[in-house]
């Protein structure tokens, strides 16, 4: 721990972080070869309710549209000898100490409540161990049972690759088929232009990406059971607490169950599958040696790595009678809606067959699509401008979703190092579900940003760049009310269409301020109903004034992106919001005002505040792919003020040497034209 | 210090003109440059596949930035050497090849017919053509070097019809044929 007080350890690990970006990989994988997903089941009950969930999850399970689905028909497992669990201990809360005005009585009971929870904490120290330990007994019994079944089902994986029938005949038949479905237009002209079509070698590379996810149903419990427990616990919880605990509401009904995912990838390389020509293949054309053949694929084991568990919780309830019953009390008004919802209430029986009904699969892969590096889509840029590649509707491509364009770099050690070179997003969808034939469709990218790409450069999903945020000044020479340090942050909505907020603020010293004069004359009623009268103007007169003129809006805009790079931006906005002088009146404000009218009403008073309309157009341009200058002129109208006073007492800016650039003559309305100058940053 | 507003609105403008200039200097002596790669025949060049009757499929690998450069010089640097370098074989099963001439100082004996036969245009671009419409494949654009000795080296896939080359070479009488020796 005293390690990690030391600065030193911040700068070794920040050395060893950003060599990280500095080594190289021998070679980066540039290509995006479809995976193959295999889905396989267990349960860890015999039960009907676990039957249907897992029938459910059969159902349900298929993978996202940039993999296969690879079925195998192997029979799924019912986990033997799993250890019951108890319930979980839980420790009551200390009893509470008696105050000072406590009877010897009550300090008598105190005492005799603290030896008690001594015991019960002690029991429950043993009680929780005894827990974790048959948690982590039944997960590993759980584990080593996947483990041994995913072991045994490699083989038949393996099988269904190759075709396998009953009398151990193999072909490439699935083989030929997903090569046909997975090629690109790079495979299909290479073997146009070869002696040898070598296509189906790409079904090498597909066996070697696939992937295994078990789904295993581990618990399924009703509402009941699980509100059941609720009560036990606060009960316990609160065994030494004077208020007694009332049962929980019990909202809904249903059922909950808990699922596990285990995430596997079947390691195949080309020595295992010389081995496996030699060992296992058989054909119809193979008439001697087969029975050895046969005996040893009875006993074949393929080598499988565990990657990932993943657990899952599914909700499938319905609101109770209870749940109604509470909505008849807040709400009596709805007395009889409530009451036909009460009779229509389904029998909860009805739920059983939805247990499972949950896409599992895509949910796994969701969760690995940014870790493992043959889930993630890329592709070469096939032409630049515009830019086009060689993926669309067969990858489940989103229109509008951003993309990192990267060259490869080559380092001393002939390393190779990627280099993100700028961004595009989606314009346009190639549709290529069909065989690829050498000419397929393209999808179109509009690059935002970056440096000039070019055939070959790579393209992988960045998605992101929605939030915008900017630094930078405001500069008005005709109001300098509207300047200042401004800070600006959007969200972009769409391809282009974005919503942001401005904020601008400075502080203000007027020279020679003359004063402010009421426009009428102040009163305040104060908390005895008794309404003051003033005579004086609001301010005294001062050598100078100070305070702050902020101003901020919300707005609306459009990003067109000029040129092939996209590097330069021109973003009209409109945007409503307000603008505000805040004097600081200590100086300021004569002393009979001050003894009356409390703090936060005379600041109210000296905050003058105005409606404004900002119509402006921003020109920017891409340092970075993720840095922007900008430059951003606009049009500020700007309304009547008003004063936040309670007696709505306006107050006007008496005449001053400095006051116009500063606006003060313009209170009742004006425009102007300032100029923001800074820097964004895309997140 | 106290930046005067004209000093301030002269570095905004400069600002806005210099930044997108900058990207005009990356442009420049492109074409020149690789012209140059290419007459000193700086490729290299490897077996892709075995190519269809007559023609041999190869990667040639040329150092210039723009692609439209890159092809045009790839198509020449194959060209040359099928006849002057052969090419080594490859793990996938590419077996080696001989280059059309053994005879190591044939390009400076015969200058002037290979001068026209390799000029822009010229005679070589009967014998190659594009595999894959010019289009570069993953992995085959590399950044080398850094800073000014900045270079790209892209490959591309072509194909050479060697048999058409061969005849062609020997009717001119710049190689001798195959049965010429016997």
């Amino acid at each position: 721990m005293k390690l990690l007080k030391t600065p030193k350890i911040y700068s070794i690990l920040f050395i060893l972080f950003y060599c990280n970006f500095l080594i190289g990989q021998k070679e980066i994988q540039t290509t995006y070869i479809r995976p193959s997903i295999v889905n396989l089941y267990g349960q860890s009950e015999p039960n009907n309710k676990y039957n249907i969930a897992l029938k459910n999850l059969k159902k349900y399970s298929s993978p996202l549209k940039r993999f296969d689905k690879l079925t195998v028909d192997y029979p799924k497992i019912i986990l033997k000898n799993l250890i019951e669990l108890p319930l979980k201990p839980v420790l009551p809360k200390m009893p509470i100490k008696p105050d000072s005005n406590a009877t010897k009585k009550d300090i008598s009971i105190y005492n005799e409540q603290v030896r008690s929870f001594l015991k019960d904490k002690s029991k429950y120290k043993s009680d929780i161990r005894k827990f974790n330990t048959a948690v982590s007994e039944r997960n590993e019994s759980q584990n080593r049972q996947i483990d041994k079944f995913i072991k045994q089902s490699s083989r038949d994986i393996i099988g269904t690759w190759f075709s396998r029938d009953s009398l151990g005949n193999m072909s490439s038949d699935l083989w030929n088929e997903r090569v046909n479905h997975a090629k690109t237009d790079d495979h299909v002209n290479l073997a146009k232009n070869s002696a040898i079509n070598r296509t189906t070698l790409l079904g090498e590379d597909l066996i070697k990406k696939t992937y295994v996810i078990i789904h295993l149903v581990d618990k399924i419990y009703t509402y009941k059971e699980f509100y059941d427990n609720k009560d036990r616990e606060n009960e316990i919880s609160g065994k030494y607490q004077k208020k007694k605990n009332k049962p929980i509401l019990r909202l809904k009904e249903g059922y909950l169950s808990e699922y596990k995912s285990y995430l596997y990838k079947l390691d195949f390389n080309d020595s295992l599958l010389i081995d496996f020509y030699d060992r296992y293949w058989l054909d119809e054309y193979i008439k001697t040696g087969r029975e050895e053949k046969i005996a040893d694929w009875e006993k074949a084991t393929f080598p499988i790595n565990y990657l990932s568990l993943h657990n899952f919780k599914q909700d499938n309830s319905q609101l109770s009678k209870n749940h109604y019953l509470k909505m008849m009390k807040t709400n009596p008004a709805m007395l009889v809606m409530y009451n036909k919802k009460i009779k229509s209430i389904p029998p909860v029986e009805n739920l059983i067959p939805r247990i499972g009904a949950v896409n599992l699969t895509s949910k796994v892969l969701n969760i690995n699509i940014k870790n493992i590096e043959d889930f993630k889509l890329k592709v070469p840029v096939f032409s630049a401008y515009p830019i086009l590649a060689k993926i669309g509707t067969k990858e489940g491509i989103k229109k509008n979703k951003r993309w990192a364009i990267y060259e490869i770099k080559i380092d001393k050690n002939g390393h190779q190092k990627k280099h993100k070179s700028g961004y595009a997003r989606i314009t346009e969808i190639g549709q290529n579900d069909t065989i690829a034939s050498g000419n397929s469709a393209t999808s179109i990218f509009r690059q935002h940003g970056g440096k000039r790409t070019y055939s070959g450069m790579l393209l992988e999903p960045k998605h992101g760049g929605f939030f915008e945020f900017g630094i930078g000044n405001t500069y008005s020479s005709t109001n300098k009310s509207l300047q200042g340090t401004t800070f600006d942050i959007g969200f972009r909505l769409f391809s282009s269409t974005k919503i942001g907020y401005d904020y601008t603020f400075t502080e203000f010293k007027i020279d020679n301020f003359v004063g402010l004069k009421l426009e009428k004359k102040l009163e305040y009623t104060d908390s005895t109903n008794f309404t003051h009268k003033f005579s004086d103007t609001l301010v005294k007169k001062s050598s100078d004034v100070k305070g702050t003129a902020t101003s901020y809006n919300f707005n609306f805009g459009k990003e067109f992106l000029i040129g092939d790079r996209g590097n330069l931006i021109l973003e009209p906005r409109i945007g409503l919001g307000w603008s505000k002088y805040k004097f600081k009146y200590d100086n300021l404000v004569s002393d009979s005002v001050e003894n009356i009218i409390p703090d936060d009403q005379i600041r109210n008073l000296y905050t003058l505040k105005s409606r404004t309309i900002v119509f402006s157009i921003e020109v920017g341009y891409h340092l970075t792919p993720k840095i922007i200058l900008s430059l951003r002129p606009s049009l500020v109208s700007r309304l009547k003020y008003e004063s936040n006073s309670q007696n709505n007492a306006k107050v006007s800016i008496l005449d001053g040497n400095d006051d116009s650039s500063w606006g003060f003559d313009k209170l009742n309305g004006s425009i102007t034209f300032p100029m923001f100058f800074g820097v964004k940053f895309k997140l | 210090m106290r930046i005067s507003r004209k000093y301030y609105i002269s570095i905004l403008i400069l600002t806005f003109i210099i930044c997108p200039l900058l990207n005009f200097g990356q442009m420049r002596n492109a074409k020149k440059k690789a012209n140059k790669d290419t007459k000193s025949w700086r490729y290299e060049i490897e077996g892709v596949s075995q190519g269809v009757q007559g023609t041999y499929l190869i990667k040639v690998w040329s150092f210039s930035k723009r692609n439209k450069v890159a092809i045009e010089q790839a198509k020449k640097n194959a060209v040359h050497g099928v006849i002057f370098r052969g090419y080594q074989g490859s793990t996938k099963g590419v077996r080696p090849q001989k280059p059309l001439t053994k005879e190591s100082n044939l390009e400076q004996e015969k200058e002037m017919f290979f001068n026209e036969f390799f000029a822009d245009g010229g005679k070589y671009m009967k014998f190659v053509s594009l595999t894959n419409n010019g289009a570069v494949a993953p992995g085959d654009r590399q950044k080398l070097g850094r800073f000014l000795a900045r270079e790209h080296k892209i490959g591309i896939m072509v194909s050479v019809k060697k048999d058409l080359l061969r005849k062609d070479l020997e009717d001119a009488g710049i190689i001798r044929g195959l049965n010429s020796g016997f």
